[in-house]
Order: structure tokens, then C-alpha cells, then sequence
């Protein structure tokens, strides 16, 4: 990350809460638009958001924060329709960014129990 | 008298302090008792699980020996039912009530699959418990709303419909958890001795058959077990008693798997085309995307099902997963452990994560061998997957329960979870969903209580001479038969029960007349009987079991398994129509009890199970006829005397001029034979006046490990009961001995080479002899024997040995236990 250009770097600092904006969006967006799931999309989202994460220096927990929005959908979608092709779209992404969050705290060592 | 005063004081004790948990478990093992009516036996998917009903007599003629009764004789080992048949059996000989023992068993599932669960639960969770007080108190809620969760998931209440045997995996998975946990946090041994009995109790469970669910939830599970215990509770694995163990565990378990692993290196037996076979896997690939598009992420995150009743409720377990990931602070590891082996399970049991996931999971099916066992895949990882699920969402409760701290929070948690899972799984409570009206039927279920005459039917069946196979009318669509209970809303369809539980090979429909099942129908649409009476003799068909009930039939099963489209387009379309085809083709009927009959067919075109030809016979195969099909290449409906139909490839192997391809040659040499049935694996065959070479053939479906031998003893004449064939074909009387003196009396017995054992008549065995087999004596003692069988005897001594030495291991253990360690070391 260091080798970003310095007015890069600020102006993702500057606009972070822009950025995550972004993500929440395209990835609702992702939810709500019916249309076939796509690997390429995924990962990018995905890619795109772990290099974030590790720009901004955020803790692995937030993942698990960020995979409240497809919970929630899931939540309020299966009451109301469970054959709705959101709720697949949504369960593929809590599964992508529940594996994403535990990655990072894998590799991050915050596996340290207190006895 | 203290001692005892002593322990009741300590289990009232744990009772009083585990109320909640008594309380669950007491409701728990009443649940089944609301399934059924009493005298009613739910007998499982196909008929699996006839061992709840007659245990007795399926180890007589079923379990003990490498042949399957069923059609010509299925060869497979499957002896790993032997000690639940056994157990089964000694409870049934006391309780005479197959009704309880079916009850008791689900029970035992249900209360097993709980605390097992429930104990996993709180061990995992320890850190909250070992501070005592309050959080002790959240850890044992969470842990029982883990084991209800368990006990009410769809992997555990979908398969109790139409249960195989080894669905028993929902209670033995939580339970040789827990176990081996245990073991590696201790390296005590009783808990390795408890986990080795179990397995052996139920050691069908952990055979060729389950192998799909042994080799989803072992390797993931001891892979977690070993991560647990070495990275976070820092435990030194026992390696040595670890391996110890295994040892034992094969031991015991060699009975069964010694027969299967010979199996599985046998070319074209089931196993080894399953696991080898390129074309198979190709078809199993097929398969693999035909049913990809079934399963759902969301179903599984959600656990959903269509049994459950409150489905829209099924929010709350990601719910409270997601909160346990984000609130966890303290004990980051094991949520984290668990949450990896959660969502890799979640993918292999959903595939559908990604399209890049299917295109590995294909690849893994193509080239890993026996990978293909989990072509179905979110059938055979859910297990695996819910029990994961499980232990997240245990953890995740202890967690939130943790955080919050409120007694009053944890308790409205607790009642609010176990109200809905309870209403979500109501249908399995009351039964319903365990017990559900057939799909294919009209208004019957699956648990059936059975009719007194069929059982009578039955006994009369096992009093008929051991030779002659049986034919089942009416003829179903596939393979099973159908009965219907003396409970007017219950019917069996599975696997033929005459077979399994007298010994005496049946055909029950299509699939099982193979080769000959496409020129059943036609001959039978056509109605002609001299025809259908020819080549029943050739199977060796000398009974018709006729079940006459109108309702089986007529009005209950109008559809599957006697389809109008199949079945009934060629056989009888109503049971009027049965009693003329009946007619036309039997002769005599023999025993009738209510609706059951057994008719005896008449006619010189019956062939014994042990015949020498008088007719060869040599044809091209066919390849468009098919597998069911084939015996349309070779049958001849006007044939006389005893045929034998060679494929011309086998007939040029055999030296001289007694078999020419495509003509037939006619031989009036032959000697008369006495053959003797010792047990179903076993023949003795006695020869007079043989001075030609000749075939001799056995009726049963061909397989390498039938051996020839030529013993060394005179033939023996006895007073025959029956004679076949003109008088040139008689049988001793049988004694179905499983063990004797003279089992193994072929050992160094000079066989009939194997290039001289060929397949006829489409389906059966025929070794060709000459005089210079027998050293030119004209009369001699032949021996026939599936060798697959002395494994059996070989596995099952290495077995009773390792089984001893468990148990005195055991008794040395409790001894110890209970005879202070001071005392103890000064007497060893």
C-alpha cells in the first residue's frame, strides 16, 4: 500500500466513508439486481474490499460487520418470500465475506485464547 | 451398601443441579413413543431395517453369509449388520415386540444425538463454564439450545423418513465426537474403550455401505479434533494410544471390512466398478450436474425444510451466529476453528457457492478415486455440515449469552429458541413427518404392523425344499415387493422380505429378472405360458408367491411400483386379471392364508439349481438388447430337455467338440448328479457315471469367487427327498450349517481352473470338466463354494479375538476404577 501515490492515499482516507459506501451499495446492488450470479463480480468486489480493508487498517471483525447487510436480508427476505433469488444471492455473499473476515483474522494471529 | 448409598447421593445430586437438561432428555426419549401405534414397526427406506422385525431370521439367512438371497443371488459382503442383528435379536427374544425395540432405537438416537451434542457444546465452550456462576449457567443453555437445534436440523429429522441403517450416523457422528475429544484432551483410555464398543455395536455404520458418510465427517472431524487440541487447548496428542486405537478399531472391525476390501478388488463387482470403473465415473459426473441446481446456500444457512412448520422463523440461527462472530472477543480461536470447518462444509454440502467451487468439485470427482461416493453431494455432507453449523451456533449463543450477562436475557433466549424450534419441528414430534402417507400411494404410510398370515405364509415358505427360486406376483416396476400391514393405513415396499428372511431367492421385479426381465414382459403380454414356463425353469423358478390383496394393486398403488406405463402395459392390469395369468401359468397351488399363496409351478421345464445340460448351445451376443434384455440372443421358447446357452467368445475357450459356436450339440452322456446344500455359500455334488467331459451348472448369478473343488471323498447317496430332470438329478436334504468341522475341508482341494468357469445361460455359473480333472474316476464328490466366504470366517476369528481383548482391556480399566490405586499397585 505504501507505494500508492501520495494523492491516492489521500484521497482514499479523505473519502473513506465514501468508499465503503460504494461496496455496500454495489454489493446490495449485487443482492437486489436479478441476474445470474458472476465469479468475476464477486471477487472483484471482494478483492477490491480486502485490499480496503488492509489499506485502512481495519480490523478483521468488520468483515463479519460488513456480512451483516446480507444477514439482514436474509432475515427480512425469508419471511416474506422464501423463493426470492435475493436470498441466494445474499447467502453466497455472507458466505464470501464470513470466509473473507476469518481469513484475515486467521492471518492476522487473533486466534490467542485467554485461558 | 455405603459405595451404593454413596453414588445415588451423587446422581440425585447431578439431577437436581441439571434439571433443564433431564428435563429435555426425559422428552426427548418420549418423542418416538407418540410415532407409532402399538404393533407398528417402521421398517425403513427399501426395507433396510428389517431387523427391527425378525432379526432371528435374518441372521439365518441373510446376514451371516457373502450371498445375498435376492433374484440370482446378489454377491456382496454385508455382514457389518451382524451385531446390531444380534443385539436386536436378543432383545426381541425378551421383549417379544418389535414395535419397542423400533421405539427404543429412535430413542436412543434422539437422547444420544442431544447430550452428545450438548456435551461437545460445553467442553468447547469451557472457558465461560470454568469461571462458574452465571456464565456457567449461559454455556449450559446455549449447549442444550445446540442440541435441540441438532436434534431438530433437517439432516436429523428429514432422514428418519424412510431411514436407512445408516442414518444411525445422526447420533454416532455427535457422540464419536465427543468421545475422541475427550481422548485427546485426557489420553484416557475409557473413552476410547466406550468410543471402540460403540463402533462395534454399530459397526454397520462404519462399512462400504456408509462409507459416504464415514469419509465426510471422520477425516474433517479428527482433522479439527487434532487443531483443537494441539493449537488451542495445547494438549499433548496421545500419538501412541492413538495408534493403539486404530489398531483395535480394525481389528474389531475386520469382520466386515477385510470381506469388503476383497470386494473391492474383485473385477466387476459392485464396489470395485463403483470405485475404479472410468465409465461409471463418467455416469456419476452426469449425475453430479443433474443435481446441481437443487441445493440452495440459503436453505442450509437458514436450515430449512419443507417438514418444518415455522420456517419463516429459521432467521434467527444466522442471526445469532453473525452476533457470536462479532461479539466474540474472548476465545477468538475455537469460534474461529469452527467457523472455517463450517464454511467449508457449507461449500462442499452447497457446491453452489461459485462457479469456480463447481469446477473444482468436478475435478475432484473425476480424479480422486471413490471421490464419486459424493456425487449426491447435499445428501452426503449435511451431516458433517449441520453438525459444524451446530457447534458455531452453540459457541455463538455462549457468547452472546456471555456478553449480555443477564440470567433473565439468557432464560428469554433459551425459552424463545426452544419454543420455535419445537413449533418448527412439530410434525416431527407428533410423528408426522417421521411417519408421512406414501407419495406413490393413496392414503398409507410407512409403518406397518404385520399381518399374522403373512407371517404363517412365511414359516411355510422356509419348510418348502431348499431348491427352487420364487417368483413374486404381483410383478413390480423394479425391485420391491409390496405388503400391506394388518393397520389399514400402512404398507411395506422394499426389498423382498421372503428372500431376506427365509433364504430363498426371489424375483420381485424388473431389475431383478436381469437378463431376462424385458422377455418376461413380452412373453407375459403375449400370455404365453409354455414360454414363461421355460424360462422360469432356466432361473431356476419353481414357486409363485402370489399376493392376491385387491388393495395393493387395485386401489392403493395405482402408480409406482406397478406402473401402468411399465408393469402393468405387459403383466396383469388388475388382480381379476392375475387369477386367469395365474392360471395359465402355474399348476398347483400349494398354501393359501388369507391373501397370501404360494403356487407350485408344474412341468417338465424346471431346472434344478445344480444341472448338467444334455443341450449346448452357442450365440452371438447382442449388444442392443441391453443389460435387461440379453436373454432375448439365445432363448428359445420350444426348447426341451436341459438347455445351456454358452456366448460364443466362452465357447471357443472350451476344448473339444461339446460346445461350437452359434449351433447347438447335443450330449446324452451325461452322469446323474446329488447335489446337497450345506448352506447357501456351500454345495456338495455328488457324480456318478461321469466317463465324458461335461458342464456342470450352477443357478446362481456368476461370480469369480465361485470355486469348483474336486474332493477327495467317495460320492455318498442319499435318501433324496426330490428328484429333477428324468431321475437324472437329485437333492440330498439340506442342512444350512454356518459352522462345522468340514468348513474348511477345501483348503488344498484341487480346483477346476478359473479359464474353464464361464457365464451361461445369460447369468449363471457352469464349470466344464473332463475326465482328466478327476484322474479318469467316473464317480466322485465335487465341491461348490464361494471362497469370499472363508474371509468371512478368517475376519470374523480376527474379530471375536481383538473383541476379547477389548474386554478384558475394559474390565481391567473398571477394576481399576473401582479398587483404589494404592491397593491396586501392591497386588499387580
Amino acid at each position: 500500500m505504501r507505494q500508492l501515490p501520495q494523492a491516492a492515499r489521500t484521497f482514499l482516507l479523505r473519502y473513506r466513508h465514501v468508499v465503503w459506501t460504494l461496496i455496500v451499495v454495489i454489493i446490495a446492488g449485487d443482492i437486489i439486481a436479478v441476474s445470474p450470479p458472476s465469479d468475476l463480480l464477486n471477487f472483484t468486489i471482494l478483492g477490491l474490499a480486502v485490499v480496503l480493508f488492509l489499506f485502512y487498517r481495519y480490523p478483521a471483525r468488520n468483515f463479519f460487520l460488513l456480512s451483516l447487510l446480507p444477514l439482514s436480508v436474509i432475515g427480512l427476505l425469508f419471511p416474506v418470500n422464501p423463493g426470492a433469488p435475493a436470498l441466494e444471492t445474499s447467502a453466497v455473499w455472507l458466505f464470501i465475506l464470513l470466509a473473507a473476515g476469518i481469513l484475515l483474522s486467521l492471518f492476522r494471529g487473533t486466534t490467542h485464547e485467554a485461558a | 451398601m455405603k459405595r451404593t448409598v454413596h453414588t445415588l447421593h451423587r446422581i440425585a445430586g447431578w439431577i437436581s443441579a441439571n434439571k433443564l437438561l433431564c428435563l429435555v432428555t426425559l422428552l426427548l426419549f418420549l418423542t418416538p413413543f407418540f410415532w407409532f401405534k402399538p404393533g407398528e414397526i417402521d421398517l425403513g427406506g427399501d426395507g433396510g431395517r428389517l431387523y427391527l422385525y425378525d432379526p432371528v431370521n435374518l441372521l439365518r439367512h441373510s446376514v451371516l453369509y457373502y450371498i445375498y438371497p435376492f433374484a440370482e443371488g446378489v454377491v456382496e459382503a454385508k455382514f457389518s449388520i451382524l451385531p446390531l442383528t444380534l443385539m436386536l435379536a436378543l432383545f426381541i427374544q425378551i421383549s417379544h415386540s418389535g414395535y419397542l425395540a423400533n421405539i427404543l432405537y429412535d430413542s436412543v438416537k434422539l437422547v444420544a444425538a442431544f447430550l452428545a451434542v450438548y456435551a461437545i457444546v460445553r467442553e468447547l465452550s469451557s472457558f465461560t463454564a470454568r469461571r462458574g456462576g452465571q456464565a456457567a449457567v449461559c454455556s449450559g443453555y446455549a449447549a442444550i439450545l445446540a442440541g435441540l437445534f441438532y436434534v431438530f436440523c433437517p439432516a436429523v429429522t428429514d432422514n428418519f423418513v424412510k431411514a436407512l441403517s445408516t442414518q444411525d450416523q445422526v447420533f454416532l457422528n455427535p457422540l464419536m465426537f465427543y468421545l475422541i475429544l475427550r481422548f485427546f484432551l485426557t489420553s484416557e483410555w475409557k473413552y476410547v474403550w466406550t468410543a471402540l464398543l460403540v463402533s462395534l455395536l454399530f459397526a454397520h455404520a462404519f462399512a462400504y455401505n456408509a462409507a459416504p458418510p464415514v469419509f465426510a465427517f471422520y477425516p474433517l472431524s479428527l482433522l479439527f479434533l487434532l487443531m483443537y487440541a494441539t493449537f488451542i487447548r495445547h494438549a499433548a496428542i496421545p500419538w501412541r494410544r492413538l495408534a493403539v486405537a486404530l489398531a483395535a478399531f480394525l481389528g474389531l472391525h475386520a469382520f466386515h471390512l477385510l470381506p469388503e476390501f476383497l470386494d473391492l478388488f474383485t473385477p466387476g463387482s459392485n464396489t470395485n466398478t463403483r470405485v475404479f470403473n472410468a465409465a461409471d465415473i463418467q455416469a456419476q459426473l452426469g449425475y453430479f450436474y443433474g443435481v446441481l441446481h437443487i441445493p440452495k446456500v440459503s436453505d442450509f444457512l437458514l436450515a430449512a425444510s419443507p417438514t418444518k412448520g415455522a420456517a419463516w422463523g429459521s432467521a434467527f440461527v444466522p442471526i445469532l451466529t453473525g452476533a457470536g462472530l462479532l461479539l466474540n472477543r474472548k476465545k477468538p480461536g475455537t469460534m474461529l476453528l469452527t467457523a472455517v470447518f463450517f464454511l467449508a462444509t457449507l461449500y462442499l454440502v452447497s457446491v453452489n457457492v461459485a462457479a469456480v467451487g463447481v469446477q473444482w468439485y468436478a475435478w475432484l470427482l473425476v480424479h480422486v478415486p471413490g471421490f464419486t461416493m459424493f456425487r449426491n453431494f447435499y445428501g452426503q455432507w449435511q451431516f458433517v455440515f449441520y453438525f459444524f453449523y451446530v457447534l458455531l451456533f452453540g459457541l455463538s449463543v455462549s457468547v452472546v449469552l456471555d456478553r449480555v450477562n443477564r440470567t433473565v436475557f439468557a432464560r428469554t433466549i433459551l425459552l424463545l429458541c426452544s419454543i420455535f424450534l419445537a413449533m418448527n419441528s412439530w410434525q416431527f414430534i407428533t410423528g408426522a413427518a417421521v411417519n408421512p402417507y406414501r407419495e406413490e400411494a393413496v392414503g398409507v404410510k410407512g409403518a406397518i404392523a404385520m399381518d399374522p398370515r403373512y407371517e404363517q405364509t412365511l414359516s411355510f415358505i422356509r419348510s418348502l425344499p431348499d431348491d427352487g427360486k420364487i417368483l413374486v406376483l404381483p410383478f413390480s416396476d423394479s425391485y420391491v415387493q409390496v405388503l400391506h400391514g394388518l393397520n389399514p393405513d400402512g404398507a411395506y415396499v422394499g426389498n423382498s422380505t421372503i428372500s431376506q428372511l427365509t433364504g430363498k431367492n426371489d424375483f420381485a421385479g424388473y431389475v431383478d429378472m436381469a437378463p431376462y426381465s424385458d422377455l418376461f414382459w413380452k412373453l407375459s403380454r403375449d400370455r404365453n405360458y409354455a414360454a414363461i414356463r421355460s424360462m422360469l425353469g432356466l432361473l431356476n423358478i419353481r414357486y409363485i408367491y402370489y399376493n392376491s390383496d385387491r388393495r395393493i394393486y387395485d386401489s392403493t398403488f395405482p402408480g409406482r411400483p406397478y406402473s401402468p406405463n411399465y408393469t402393468r402395459k405387459y403383466l396383469p392390469k388388475t388382480q381379476s386379471e392375475y387369477q386367469t395369468y395365474l392360471k395359465g401359468l402355474s399348476g398347483q397351488k400349494i398354501f393359501e392364508k388369507g391373501f397370501y399363496k404360494i403356487y407350485e409351478i408344474t412341468g417338465q421345464s424346471y431346472l434344478p439349481r445344480i444341472y448338467i445340460p444334455d443341450m449346448i448351445t452357442g450365440y452371438a451376443e447382442n449388444p442392443a438388447f441391453g443389460m435387461y434384455g440379453e436373454a432375448e440372443a439365445f432363448f428359445r421358447p420350444d426348447r426341451t430337455g436341459r438347455p445351456l446357452y454358452l456366448e460364443d467368445a466362452a465357447c471357443r475357450v472350451i476344448p473339444g467338440g461339446l460346445c461350437r459356436p452359434d449351433s447347438a450339440v447335443r450330449e446324452t452322456r451325461t452322469p446323474v448328479i446329488q447335489f446337497t446344500e450345506i448352506n447357501p455359500v456351500k454345495y456338495r455334488v455328488d457324480v456318478w457315471g461321469a466317463s465324458v467331459p461335461y458342464f456342470l451348472v450352477l443357478s446362481q448369478a456368476f461370480n469369480p469367487h465361485w470355486k469348483l473343488y474336486i474332493s477327495e471323498k467317495p460320492p455318498k447317496k442319499e435318501n433324496a427327498p426330490a428328484s429333477f430332470s428324468g431321475g437324472s438329478v437329485h437333492e440330498g436334504k439340506s442342512r444350512n450349517v454356518f459352522f462345522a468341522k468340514t468348513t474348511f475341508e477345501t483348503i488344498g482341494l484341487k480346483a477346476i481352473p478359473e479359464a474353464r468357469h464361464v457365464l451361461v445361460n445369460g447369468y449363471a455359473n457352469a464349470w466344464y470338466i473332463s475326465p482328466a480333472d478327476t484322474g479318469g474316476a467316473r464317480d466322485y464328490e465335487l465341491i461348490m463354494e464361494m471362497d469370499g466366504q472363508r474371509w468371512f470366517y478368517l475376519s470374523l476369528g480376527v474379530s471375536a479375538v481383538f473383541l476379547a481383548g477389548v474386554l478384558i482391556g475394559g474390565g481391567r480399566l473398571f477394576f481399576r476404577q473401582q479398587i483404589p490405586r494404592k491397593i491396586w499397585h501392591n497386588t499387580d
